[in-house]
Protein backbone atom coordinates (compact mmCIF):
# COMPACT_ATOMS: atom_id res chain seq x y z
CA UNK A 1 0.00 0.00 0.00
CA UNK A 2 2.99 2.44 0.90
CA UNK A 3 4.59 1.16 -2.50
CA UNK A 4 1.95 2.57 -4.73
CA UNK A 5 1.44 5.81 -2.44
CA UNK A 6 4.99 6.74 -3.02
CA UNK A 7 4.28 5.09 -6.92
CA UNK A 8 1.37 7.36 -6.90
CA UNK A 9 3.58 10.87 -5.29
CA UNK A 10 6.62 9.72 -7.47
CA UNK A 11 3.98 10.45 -10.48
CA UNK A 12 2.53 13.85 -9.47
CA UNK A 13 5.90 15.06 -9.09
CA UNK A 14 7.43 14.21 -12.20
CA UNK A 15 3.91 15.13 -13.72
CA UNK A 16 4.49 18.47 -11.49
CA UNK A 17 8.10 18.96 -13.16
CA UNK A 18 6.91 18.42 -16.95
CA UNK A 19 4.47 21.71 -16.06
CA UNK A 20 6.84 23.80 -14.46
CA UNK A 21 9.39 22.54 -17.85
CA UNK A 22 6.14 23.90 -20.37
CA UNK A 23 5.43 27.05 -18.12
CA UNK A 24 9.27 28.01 -18.65
CA UNK A 25 8.78 27.24 -22.20
CA UNK A 26 6.25 29.50 -22.43
CA UNK A 27 8.25 31.74 -20.72
CA UNK A 28 10.97 31.53 -22.52
CA UNK A 29 8.84 32.48 -26.05
CA UNK A 30 7.65 35.72 -24.09
CA UNK A 31 11.28 36.69 -23.03
CA UNK A 32 12.51 35.89 -26.48
CA UNK A 33 10.05 38.06 -28.08
CA UNK A 34 11.01 41.12 -25.81
CA UNK A 35 14.84 40.29 -26.85
CA UNK A 36 14.32 40.55 -30.90
CA UNK A 37 12.08 43.70 -30.39
CA UNK A 38 15.83 45.53 -29.13
CA UNK A 39 16.66 43.75 -32.14
CA UNK A 40 15.02 46.09 -34.56
CA UNK A 41 14.79 44.06 -37.68
CA UNK A 42 14.27 46.01 -40.80
CA UNK A 43 11.95 43.34 -42.27
CA UNK A 44 9.42 41.14 -40.71
CA UNK A 45 10.71 37.51 -41.57
CA UNK A 46 14.56 38.64 -40.74
CA UNK A 47 12.88 38.94 -36.85
CA UNK A 48 10.87 35.84 -37.58
CA UNK A 49 13.88 33.85 -38.92
CA UNK A 50 16.02 35.24 -35.81
CA UNK A 51 13.13 34.84 -33.04
CA UNK A 52 12.63 31.25 -34.21
CA UNK A 53 16.37 30.13 -33.90
CA UNK A 54 16.40 31.81 -30.59
CA UNK A 55 13.64 30.23 -29.24
CA UNK A 56 14.30 26.70 -30.70
CA UNK A 57 18.07 26.92 -29.00
CA UNK A 58 16.69 28.00 -25.54
CA UNK A 59 14.00 25.40 -25.28
CA UNK A 60 16.45 22.93 -26.56
CA UNK A 61 19.08 23.77 -23.37
CA UNK A 62 15.53 23.78 -21.36
CA UNK A 63 14.35 20.21 -22.34
CA UNK A 64 16.13 18.35 -24.10
CA UNK A 65 19.50 18.59 -22.21
CA UNK A 66 18.33 19.03 -18.84
CA UNK A 67 16.77 15.84 -18.27
CA UNK A 68 19.69 14.16 -19.23
CA UNK A 69 22.07 16.38 -17.07
CA UNK A 70 19.77 15.88 -14.10
CA UNK A 71 19.77 11.77 -14.93
CA UNK A 72 23.25 11.69 -14.95
CA UNK A 73 23.95 13.85 -11.92
CA UNK A 74 21.38 12.14 -9.96
CA UNK A 75 21.85 8.59 -11.33
CA UNK A 76 18.88 6.51 -10.43
CA UNK A 77 16.51 3.56 -11.86
CA UNK A 78 15.61 5.35 -15.36
CA UNK A 79 12.20 2.90 -15.24
CA UNK A 80 10.99 3.90 -11.75
CA UNK A 81 8.25 5.53 -11.20
CA UNK A 82 10.40 8.98 -10.72
CA UNK A 83 12.87 7.50 -13.29
CA UNK A 84 13.56 9.10 -16.41
CA UNK A 85 11.19 7.18 -18.68
CA UNK A 86 8.33 8.48 -16.87
CA UNK A 87 9.31 11.56 -16.57
CA UNK A 88 9.78 12.02 -20.07
CA UNK A 89 6.51 10.60 -21.05
CA UNK A 90 5.17 13.01 -18.74
CA UNK A 91 6.64 16.01 -20.12
CA UNK A 92 5.80 15.17 -23.58
CA UNK A 93 2.87 14.48 -23.42
CA UNK A 94 1.94 17.43 -21.53
CA UNK A 95 4.04 19.03 -23.70
CA UNK A 96 1.96 18.33 -26.83
CA UNK A 97 -1.07 18.51 -25.31
CA UNK A 98 -0.48 21.86 -23.80
CA UNK A 99 -0.19 23.20 -27.60
CA UNK A 100 -2.73 21.43 -28.79
CA UNK A 101 -5.44 22.65 -26.29
CA UNK A 102 -4.04 26.05 -26.41
CA UNK A 103 -4.30 26.66 -30.48
CA UNK A 104 -7.34 25.20 -30.09
CA UNK A 105 -8.84 27.84 -27.43
CA UNK A 106 -6.49 30.68 -28.30
CA UNK A 107 -7.34 32.58 -25.18
CA UNK A 108 -5.55 35.53 -26.49
CA UNK A 109 -7.23 35.39 -29.63
CA UNK A 110 -10.73 34.87 -28.38
CA UNK A 111 -10.20 38.42 -25.81
CA UNK A 112 -9.15 40.33 -29.05
CA UNK A 113 -11.94 38.92 -30.89
CA UNK A 114 -14.48 40.44 -27.74
CA UNK A 115 -13.00 43.25 -27.24
CA UNK A 116 -13.18 44.29 -30.88
CA UNK A 117 -16.61 43.06 -30.87
CA UNK A 118 -17.32 44.93 -28.41
CA UNK A 119 -16.02 48.42 -30.28
CA UNK A 120 -17.78 47.87 -33.19
CA UNK A 121 -21.07 47.01 -32.19
CA UNK A 122 -20.57 50.54 -29.71
CA UNK A 123 -22.71 53.48 -31.10
CA UNK A 124 -19.29 55.17 -33.02
CA UNK A 125 -21.40 58.37 -32.93
CA UNK A 126 -19.92 58.36 -28.77
CA UNK A 127 -16.27 59.48 -29.00
CA UNK A 128 -13.35 56.29 -28.32
CA UNK A 129 -11.52 58.04 -26.14
CA UNK A 130 -8.54 56.56 -27.37
CA UNK A 131 -5.28 57.29 -29.55
CA UNK A 132 -5.58 55.16 -32.97
CA UNK A 133 -2.02 53.48 -32.47
CA UNK A 134 -4.04 51.89 -29.19
CA UNK A 135 -7.08 51.11 -31.12
CA UNK A 136 -5.98 49.70 -33.76
CA UNK A 137 -4.24 47.52 -31.18
CA UNK A 138 -7.49 46.64 -29.74
CA UNK A 139 -8.89 46.38 -32.83
CA UNK A 140 -5.91 43.96 -34.85
CA UNK A 141 -6.39 40.35 -34.39
CA UNK A 142 -2.96 38.74 -33.01
CA UNK A 143 -0.81 37.35 -35.68
CA UNK A 144 -0.15 33.61 -36.44
CA UNK A 145 2.55 33.17 -33.95
CA UNK A 146 5.05 30.84 -36.35
CA UNK A 147 8.01 30.79 -34.13
CA UNK A 148 6.53 29.03 -31.07
CA UNK A 149 4.86 26.82 -33.55
CA UNK A 150 7.54 25.49 -35.44
CA UNK A 151 9.75 25.29 -32.17
CA UNK A 152 6.96 23.19 -30.92
CA UNK A 153 7.15 20.93 -33.64
CA UNK A 154 11.02 20.53 -33.67
CA UNK A 155 11.56 20.47 -30.09
CA UNK A 156 9.36 17.37 -29.91
CA UNK A 157 11.31 15.68 -32.66
CA UNK A 158 14.33 15.95 -30.86
CA UNK A 159 13.10 15.33 -27.89
CA UNK A 160 11.96 11.60 -29.41
CA UNK A 161 15.63 11.41 -31.31
CA UNK A 162 17.74 12.16 -28.11
CA UNK A 163 15.90 9.77 -25.71
CA UNK A 164 13.92 7.32 -28.53
CA UNK A 165 17.03 4.90 -27.43
CA UNK A 166 15.79 4.47 -23.95
CA UNK A 167 12.47 4.89 -24.25
CA UNK A 168 10.88 3.83 -27.84
CA UNK A 169 7.22 4.48 -26.61
CA UNK A 170 8.17 8.44 -26.76
CA UNK A 171 7.91 7.94 -30.45
CA UNK A 172 4.09 7.48 -30.07
CA UNK A 173 2.49 10.41 -28.47
CA UNK A 174 4.14 12.78 -31.54
CA UNK A 175 2.28 11.07 -34.15
CA UNK A 176 -0.69 11.13 -32.46
CA UNK A 177 -1.16 14.02 -31.26
CA UNK A 178 0.94 15.42 -34.34
CA UNK A 179 -2.17 14.55 -36.39
CA UNK A 180 -4.67 16.14 -34.04
CA UNK A 181 -2.02 19.81 -33.94
CA UNK A 182 -1.93 19.88 -38.11
CA UNK A 183 -6.17 19.86 -37.85
CA UNK A 184 -5.75 22.36 -35.25
CA UNK A 185 -3.15 24.46 -37.13
CA UNK A 186 -5.40 24.68 -40.35
CA UNK A 187 -7.77 25.76 -38.97
CA UNK A 188 -6.04 28.14 -36.85
CA UNK A 189 -4.63 29.50 -40.18
CA UNK A 190 -7.40 29.49 -42.36
CA UNK A 191 -10.44 30.34 -40.09
CA UNK A 192 -8.79 32.59 -37.72
CA UNK A 193 -5.68 34.35 -38.90
CA UNK A 194 -6.89 34.88 -42.45
CA UNK A 195 -9.98 36.16 -42.84
CA UNK A 196 -10.15 40.16 -42.66
CA UNK A 197 -12.62 41.56 -40.05
CA UNK A 198 -14.89 44.04 -41.77
CA UNK A 199 -14.69 47.10 -39.16
CA UNK A 200 -16.29 49.62 -41.32
CA UNK A 201 -19.92 50.59 -41.17
CA UNK B 1 15.29 26.88 -41.72
CA UNK B 2 12.92 24.79 -40.85
CA UNK B 3 14.76 21.51 -42.83
CA UNK B 4 18.27 22.75 -41.64
CA UNK B 5 16.68 22.52 -37.58
CA UNK B 6 15.11 19.24 -38.60
CA UNK B 7 18.27 17.89 -40.14
CA UNK B 8 19.52 18.62 -36.84
CA UNK B 9 18.17 15.76 -35.20
CA UNK B 10 20.00 13.39 -36.91
CA UNK B 11 23.07 14.39 -34.84
CA UNK B 12 20.86 14.00 -31.87
CA UNK B 13 19.75 10.91 -32.95
CA UNK B 14 23.60 9.90 -32.94
CA UNK B 15 24.69 11.84 -29.85
CA UNK B 16 21.46 10.35 -28.00
CA UNK B 17 23.00 6.49 -29.14
CA UNK B 18 26.02 7.37 -27.91
CA UNK B 19 25.06 8.38 -24.29
CA UNK B 20 22.07 6.33 -23.66
CA UNK B 21 23.92 3.16 -25.12
CA UNK B 22 26.40 2.15 -22.21
CA UNK B 23 23.53 2.90 -19.86
CA UNK B 24 21.08 0.78 -20.87
CA UNK B 25 22.78 -2.38 -23.42
CA UNK B 26 24.91 -3.70 -20.61
CA UNK B 27 26.85 -5.87 -23.08
CA UNK B 28 28.22 -2.87 -24.48
CA UNK B 29 32.07 -3.74 -25.55
CA UNK B 30 34.05 -1.05 -27.18
CA UNK B 31 32.98 -2.24 -30.58
CA UNK B 32 29.94 -0.77 -30.17
CA UNK B 33 31.36 2.64 -28.46
CA UNK B 34 33.49 2.89 -31.71
CA UNK B 35 30.39 2.72 -34.19
CA UNK B 36 28.33 5.28 -32.09
CA UNK B 37 31.56 7.65 -32.28
CA UNK B 38 31.81 7.35 -35.80
CA UNK B 39 27.85 7.44 -36.39
CA UNK B 40 28.12 10.67 -34.16
CA UNK B 41 31.27 11.87 -36.58
CA UNK B 42 29.09 11.38 -39.49
CA UNK B 43 26.12 12.97 -38.59
CA UNK B 44 27.80 16.05 -37.27
CA UNK B 45 30.03 16.29 -40.56
CA UNK B 46 26.87 16.17 -42.54
CA UNK B 47 25.00 18.78 -40.71
CA UNK B 48 28.17 20.67 -40.68
CA UNK B 49 27.98 20.81 -44.62
CA UNK B 50 24.49 21.10 -44.51
CA UNK B 51 24.00 24.04 -42.35
CA UNK B 52 27.19 25.80 -42.22
CA UNK B 53 29.01 25.48 -46.12
CA UNK B 54 27.84 27.58 -49.24
CA UNK B 55 25.36 25.98 -51.48
CA UNK B 56 28.29 25.36 -54.52
CA UNK B 57 29.72 23.13 -51.53
CA UNK B 58 26.92 21.79 -50.84
CA UNK B 59 25.75 21.25 -54.48
CA UNK B 60 28.81 19.34 -55.07
CA UNK B 61 29.33 17.21 -52.00
CA UNK B 62 25.27 16.15 -51.32
CA UNK B 63 24.09 17.06 -54.74
CA UNK B 64 21.31 18.92 -53.29
CA UNK B 65 20.67 21.10 -56.10
CA UNK B 66 18.10 23.73 -55.73
CA UNK B 67 14.76 22.99 -57.22
CA UNK B 68 13.56 26.28 -58.84
CA UNK B 69 10.32 28.20 -56.86
CA UNK B 70 7.40 27.78 -57.48
CA UNK B 71 4.69 29.40 -56.52
CA UNK B 72 1.93 26.67 -55.27
CA UNK B 73 1.91 23.27 -55.48
CA UNK B 74 -0.12 22.88 -57.95
CA UNK B 75 2.58 24.77 -60.32
CA UNK B 76 5.15 22.16 -59.36
CA UNK B 77 2.68 19.41 -60.03
CA UNK B 78 2.03 20.51 -63.14
CA UNK B 79 5.06 21.12 -64.23
CA UNK B 80 6.12 17.38 -62.54
CA UNK B 81 3.66 15.76 -65.03
CA UNK B 82 4.28 18.62 -67.83
CA UNK B 83 0.80 20.02 -68.08
CA UNK B 84 2.42 23.11 -67.49
CA UNK B 85 0.91 24.60 -70.77
CA UNK B 86 -2.61 23.13 -70.00
CA UNK B 87 -3.11 24.70 -66.77
CA UNK B 88 -1.09 27.89 -67.49
CA UNK B 89 -3.60 28.75 -70.70
CA UNK B 90 -6.76 27.10 -69.09
CA UNK B 91 -7.01 26.21 -65.27
CA UNK B 92 -5.32 29.09 -64.12
CA UNK B 93 -7.77 32.18 -64.37
CA UNK B 94 -4.73 34.76 -63.62
CA UNK B 95 -3.03 33.93 -66.59
CA UNK B 96 -5.90 32.34 -68.90
CA UNK B 97 -5.43 35.72 -70.17
CA UNK B 98 -2.66 35.58 -72.05
CA UNK B 99 -4.16 32.82 -74.11
CA UNK B 100 -7.10 35.23 -75.27
CA UNK B 101 -4.03 37.95 -76.10
CA UNK B 102 -2.77 35.12 -77.90
CA UNK B 103 -5.54 34.84 -80.09
CA UNK B 104 -6.45 38.75 -80.50
CA UNK B 105 -2.84 38.98 -81.31
CA UNK B 106 -2.76 36.52 -84.48
CA UNK B 107 -6.62 37.44 -85.52
CA UNK B 108 -5.28 41.26 -85.86
CA UNK B 109 -1.53 39.99 -87.47
CA UNK B 110 -3.44 37.94 -89.87
CA UNK B 111 -6.10 40.80 -90.83
CA UNK B 112 -3.47 42.88 -91.67
CA UNK B 113 -1.58 40.62 -93.61
CA UNK B 114 -5.13 40.01 -96.31
CA UNK B 115 -5.46 43.94 -96.56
Amino acid sequence: MSLNTNNIYSYIVSALQAALQVAINELLIFAMQKLSNFERHKIKSDRLKSLTIKVIIAQTLNVVFIYGIFYLIYLNNPLGSSGLVNKLLNFLFLHCFFRLVVSLCHPKYILNWYISRRYTKKDLREPINKFQITLNDSLELPEFNFPKYYAFYIISVYVVAFYGFINPFLTLIPIGLFSFQYWADKHNLLRRFSCPEGFDL
Amino acid sequence: MMVSALEFSLFMFALGYLIWDTGVHFGANGGFIFMNVLALLLSGTYVAIFMFSSETTKNKILRNYKKPDFLSYSDYMSFKINKFAKTFYTENPATAMFRDMEIVANYISDSQQER
